[in-house]
């Protein structure tokens, strides 16, 4: 068997506001191996972002565990634009987190970032840009490049291709696919789009109330969904 | 470059032009004749001949639109007209009492900064704590309360009983403690809300979260990110307060007869004394409206989102 490089047990999240409890995450479980591409699926309110946000640190869990096996993970998310600070050029976004964690000098952060940005397909000049003068596809690639920076074993994709038109999320697929392969990365891809989940992902999990209702190789779910929801939600998809 | 600099002169003309001419014609509207308040000043009977006279030699007698103009020529002269009261010419009044309002605004803005921007940070960062908790009552309370009572309160305790400061302040350095307390007491409980809210919004956005998964310190995102952020909105609020004060703080100033331009502006309309009313008028207006363009300029450096839809209105 492969090695993992993620490992989540009985994860639980509970939002209180006074008296009222709210379950977002209910003991959901999964690992992820490593180089494979994961995807969390579900409708939105389902507890996706909140379990991200766990995984990534952002969140501390109510109960259960989070075990990542390397030694960096990164994240990658829904708005591009709101994920850059606006007062920085992108080349100062990209160097931003290997100036906390390594200790490279300016000249060879920028020589990485300038490696990266050709890796996801911009060319150097987009470097001296800031986010707002960049479109929403731009933007992502851009996001994507800085969370591979510091070259994670991870990257946690929560919705990346949501606010993108239909056209600019084929080549942000494509993009993240070929870095998989380059850099060996895994992905916890997170989504409400079954069909883009299926073009990316090895194995899924469907999400539902915060639980994980169903769970196996994304062809067996979608082939053969054992549950009523997961029939739904691609009943759904085939309607659209 | 040249017809955005033409476009600003225009409003900026229009606005003085505008504001000038409202406040002739409620100066002009309102109750008590100027020459008779001049004549019977201290109880003096005086005949309506003489008030007359008076009235012909101030050119009062004229229309009021004919009067706005002669001021308005008289400006475009450099001659500001010459107060009824004192007999010294308006520019005279004006900085003679400037100085005054300008040290008052300055320390007590800087002091307010000094007070508000920190403890706002402080709230945001560690919101529903005690600290935030503990903040949120008293700037509640501090802008609940009127200035006139905070200076009253201020003077029980520090000149009355304490005997530390004078109660008028006749704007020696020992007096202007307390105006500068009372200004900036009230104002930073404003300011502290604001931060907080501004601060908090910041906090929210993606950018911070994204921040933090890469390793960089919640010290280093409020301070190189957030705050920085939030200078914009922060400069705009304080470039408000600024131009608002330096047309004087008139409750504070009168009531520690602090000879800023506040005071002088209640004493002219108290006595009528309409070149010194317009005068101050003229003033607060050109202020304002400089103020406003240069926290325009100030704003579009520090944020590049605001250069960017600048450049793009000014290309449309």
């Amino acid at each position: 068997m492969e090695k993992e490089i993620l490992t989540v047990n009985k994860l639980n999240k509970i939002f209180r506001q006074g008296k009222k409890e709210f379950h977002a995450v209910d003991h959901i479980s999964f690992s992820i191996r490593k180089g494979e591409c994961f995807g969390l699926i579900g409708e939105s309110g389902s507890g996706k972002s909140t379990a991200a946000n766990m995984i990534s640190g952002l969140m501390r869990p109510t109960s259960g565990e989070v075990r990542f096996h390397g030694s960096n993970l990164q994240m990658v998310f829904q708005d591009p634009k709101a994920s850059f600070s606006p007062h920085m050029r992108i080349l100062d976004g990209l160097c931003e987190g290997l100036r906390y964690r390594t200790s490279l000098s300016r000249k060879e952060r920028e020589e990485r970032a300038y490696e990266v940005l050709e890796q996801v397909g911009l060319k150097p000049e987009y470097g001296r840009k800031y986010c707002h003068e960049l479109s929403g596809g731009e933007c992502q690639r851009a996001a994507i490049g800085r969370a591979i920076m510091i070259r994670p074993e991870l990257l946690i994709c929560d919705e990346v291709t949501s606010a993108l038109d239909v056209s600019v999320q084929e080549q942000i697929i494509q993009l993240l696919k070929k870095l998989g392969r380059e850099n060996g990365m895994s992905y916890l891809f997170i989504s409400h789009d079954l069909a883009l989940v299926s073009g990316i992902c090895d194995r899924i999990a469907v999400m539902r109330r915060g639980k994980i209702v169903e769970m196996g190789e994304t062809g067996e779910v979608i082939l053969h969904p054992k549950e009523e929801y997961t029939k739904r939600l691609l009943d759904s998809v085939l309607t659209i | 470059m040249f017809q955005i600099l033409l476009k600003k002169t225009g409003s900026f003309l229009i606005i003085i032009i505008g504001i000038t001419f409202l406040s002739f014609i409620l100066s002009y509207l309102s109750p008590g004749d100027p020459a008779s308040i001049m004549l019977k000043k201290g109880g003096n009977m005086v005949s309506e001949e003489v008030v007359q006279q008076k009235r012909e030699e101030l050119g009062l007698d004229s229309p009021m639109v004919e009067q706005y103009f002669r001021w308005l020529k008289g400006i475009l002269k450099g001659d500001f007209g010459t107060s009824y009261r004192s007999k010294k010419s308006v520019v005279r009044e004006i900085t003679e009492s400037l100085p005054y309002t300008i040290l008052l605004t300055v320390s007590s803005l800087l002091l307010t900064m000094l007070i508000a921007i920190p403890l706002g940070l402080l709230s945001a960062k560690f919101k529903d704590g005690w600290l935030d908790n503990a903040l949120r009552m008293i700037t509640y309370l501090f802008s609940s309360l009127p200035s006139f009572f905070v200076a009253l309160v201020l003077m029980y305790i520090f000149s009355l009983k304490l005997k530390l400061l004078p109660v008028i302040a006749k704007g020696n350095r020992n007096g202007m403690v307390m105006p500068m307390l009372v200004l900036a007491l009230t104002l930073a409980a404003w300011y502290i809300r604001q931060v907080r809210a501004i601060v908090l919004s910041e906090l929210g956005k993606e950018y911070v979260e994204g921040l933090l998964t890469r390793g960089v310190s919640e010290m280093s995102i409020l301070f190189r990110h957030v705050l920085r952020n939030c200078l914009a909105p922060i400069i705009t609020l304080t470039g408000l307060s600024f131009g608002t004060m330096l047309g004087g703080s008139t409750i504070v100033e009168s009531i520690f007869s602090w000879p800023g331009v506040g005071k002088m502006a209640v004493d002219a309309i108290t006595a009528r004394d309409y070149p010194v009313i317009q005068g101050y008028v003229l003033w607060m207006a050109v202020i304002v409206v400089l103020i406003n363009a240069l926290v325009e300029i100030i704003c579009s450096l520090l944020d590049p989102r605001i250069r960017r839809g600048r450049m793009s209105s000014d290309e449309a």
